[in-house]
């Protein structure tokens, strides 16, 4: 292109931009074409996440310099596998894309191994349970669609609260997850409140930071899941 | 007002002692009718005096900056309310029942494993203490080098130590020692400055006070948002059902690596460690050696030693301003 021609270019593209507000200024508005309507839905469901390392700790005395010595004895650490169930409500943003909010109880555990003790004892498992309160808010994206079934990617990011077993002590923290998932719609004309029922299923990485910890790490990651029932409405 | 002037046994800090591992702070207590009363200040802030003699490497004014430094370490937490008041120096002694409190240094050549000792006058109904002396055995060599001094035992090491028992508090047990061929012992390792034993001459390592300490002083002089923000571990250790006496109870926190316990000290097995920071903890039962016992208990005290060291069989958790549910941990003979 020369530069004559990028110059009508420009000057047309901007005629271009300027008529129609010329003609609304003369003419009403024609009626704006409704888009397709928005879904929403919701899920309620199970989930599970896999043991997180929490590290290991020993309880060291120190020397003369400062610098451990003894070791009393020596902890590896970790969140145990949880279950628990949980609920969102979910909105279309776009054709592919939604926006869900949601809340999730579960019940997983502290677990420590204690070995080497420096006069003897027997190796331990020692546990503790704790009860997770946690909301999130997540993005879906479903980058594949056939038939019944999507898939999707998930990404979702939240705060956290962990009660011990008693719920006479409590942390709180943060959480997010990443992952992959799957939707299959079963009934998708259905009459009533909700015209689709399906079922979801969705691995992820989970990321806590704070919470019930018995590890000096402030963050940690570890594997989880879920499977949901999912009602569009 | 009734007086009484004690050298408490547990008072001494030796250099190659009697005293083998385990771990706990303890408070001085004194009975007074069918009660014992935990020792304390209740009058500050707390006034003293520091002898007007020079020992070798040490003048009276560095004596008296390195105690100053001692106090304000115990001071330094927020959670902790300790004043004081550097009077001057005296010609005084360091255990004279003369109303003042005096620290200083004494040649006691017979006291050849004893670095210094502490002792008390109190009132002996409420348990207040209304005068302590702090001696330092100038039989040893010392040293107030900032970075201490090879083959001298660090002034201001020491005198932590005793400061500690000066405020109220006893010894802990959070240390390990090993046997020296000519008698006595040697630290290998502890984890509170409360810990009877010293460091080997050079080491500076007492001058800080450990989380052990910390919470032994916290809950003598814990401020009000202390007991809001700490919290308690309480239980009982039990063998065949009976309560263990003079169990050693040591709490961990794999979270910040801490080592703080307490002694069950009824017949029942009760025992209760406060002021301790939040948080899960692990916790520990273990035995006092015979060994140990003089430098925590009265020789009449009925120590039971003969079981297995044992783990409560699940983490504890300490809330703020509350105390852990009452927790019973189930220890085995030997």
């Amino acid at each position: 292109m020369t530069l004559a021609r990028c110059a009508v270019a420009i000057v047309l593209c901007q005629a271009f931009v300027l008529v129609p507000n010329g003609f609304a200024q003369t003419t009403a508005a024609a009626p704006k074409k409704a888009g397709p309507k928005k879904e929403r839905d919701f899920t309620v469901g199970g989930v599970f996440s896999g043991s997180v390392s929490q590290g290991s700790a020993n309880a060291e005395l120190l020397g003369s310099s400062g610098a451990p010595s003894v070791t009393l004895f020596t902890t590896k650490n970790e969140m145990a596998p949880g279950f628990g169930v949980d609920a969102a409500f979910g909105f279309q943003l776009h054709r592919t894309l939604w926006v869900e909010a949601g809340a999730r109880l579960m019940k997983t555990g502290l677990r420590t191994s204690i070995t080497d003790d420096f006069e003897g004892a027997s190796d331990a498992t020692i546990d503790a349970p704790v009860t997770r309160i946690s909301a999130e808010g997540a993005l879906l994206w479903y980058f594949r669609e056939k038939g019944k079934t999507a898939w999707f990617v998930r990404g979702s990011g939240g705060v956290l609260r962990d009660l011990s077993g008693d719920f006479t002590f409590a942390e709180s923290g943060f959480i997010g997850s990443g992952g992959v998932g799957v939707r299959y719609w079963w009934r998708t004309a259905g009459k009533g409140a909700f015209k689709r029922v399906g079922l979801r299923a969705e691995f992820k990485a989970l990321v806590q930071s704070g919470g019930a910890s018995l590890g000096g790490r402030s963050t940690s990651i570890g594997p989880a899941g879920a499977v949901h029932l999912v009602f569009g409405y | 007002m009734m007086r009484r002037r004690i050298l408490a046994l547990v008072t001494a800090i030796v250099a190659a002692g009697m005293v083998s591992p385990l771990d706990a702070y303890l408070k001085l207590g004194t009975s007074v009718g069918n009660q014992v009363l935990g020792i304390k200040w209740t009058h500050l802030p707390i006034r003293y005096f520091v002898t007007n003699r020079d020992a070798s490497g040490v003048t009276a004014p560095q004596l008296q900056t390195a105690l100053a430094g001692a106090i304000a370490e115990w001071d330094r937490s927020a959670n902790v309310s300790i004043s004081s008041q550097f009077v001057g120096f005296t010609g005084a002694e360091p255990f004279d029942d003369d109303g003042m409190s005096v620290i200083g240094f004494q040649a006691r050549a017979d006291l050849d494993r004893t670095l210094g000792a502490t002792t008390f006058v109190l009132d002996d109904v409420t348990g207040e203490i209304l005068e302590s002396d702090i001696f330092l055995n100038s039989a040893f060599s010392w040293s107030v080098a900032a970075n201490g001094t090879p083959s001298r035992f660090d002034v201001a090491s020491v005198l932590t130590h005793e400061v500690g028992h000066l405020l109220g508090l006893g010894h802990s047990a959070l240390g390990e020692t090993t046997a020296l061929t000519g008698g006595g012992r040697s630290v290998t390792g502890k984890r509170a400055v409360m810990f009877p034993i010293a460091y080997p001459p050079g080491s500076i390592r007492d001058r800080t006070i450990e989380a052990d300490d910390v919470s032994g002083i916290t809950d003598i002089y814990g401020t009000p948002t202390a007991k809001q923000e700490l919290g308690a571990i309480s239980g009982k250790v039990t063998m065949n059902g009976v309560g263990v006496l003079g169990a050693h109870v040591t709490a961990f926190n794999p979270a910040t690596g801490d080592l703080i316990s307490g002694f069950t000290l009824t017949s029942k097995g009760e025992f209760v460690i406060s002021a301790m920071p939040t948080g899960q903890y692990i916790v520990r039962v273990e035995p006092l050696d015979d060994a140990d016992q003089d430098s925590f208990f009265d020789e009449d005290t009925a120590v039971v030693t003969n079981f297995q060291v044992a783990y409560y069989s699940r983490q504890v958790a300490v809330p703020a301003g509350g105390t852990s549910g009452v927790i019973e941990i189930k220890v085995r003979a030997k």
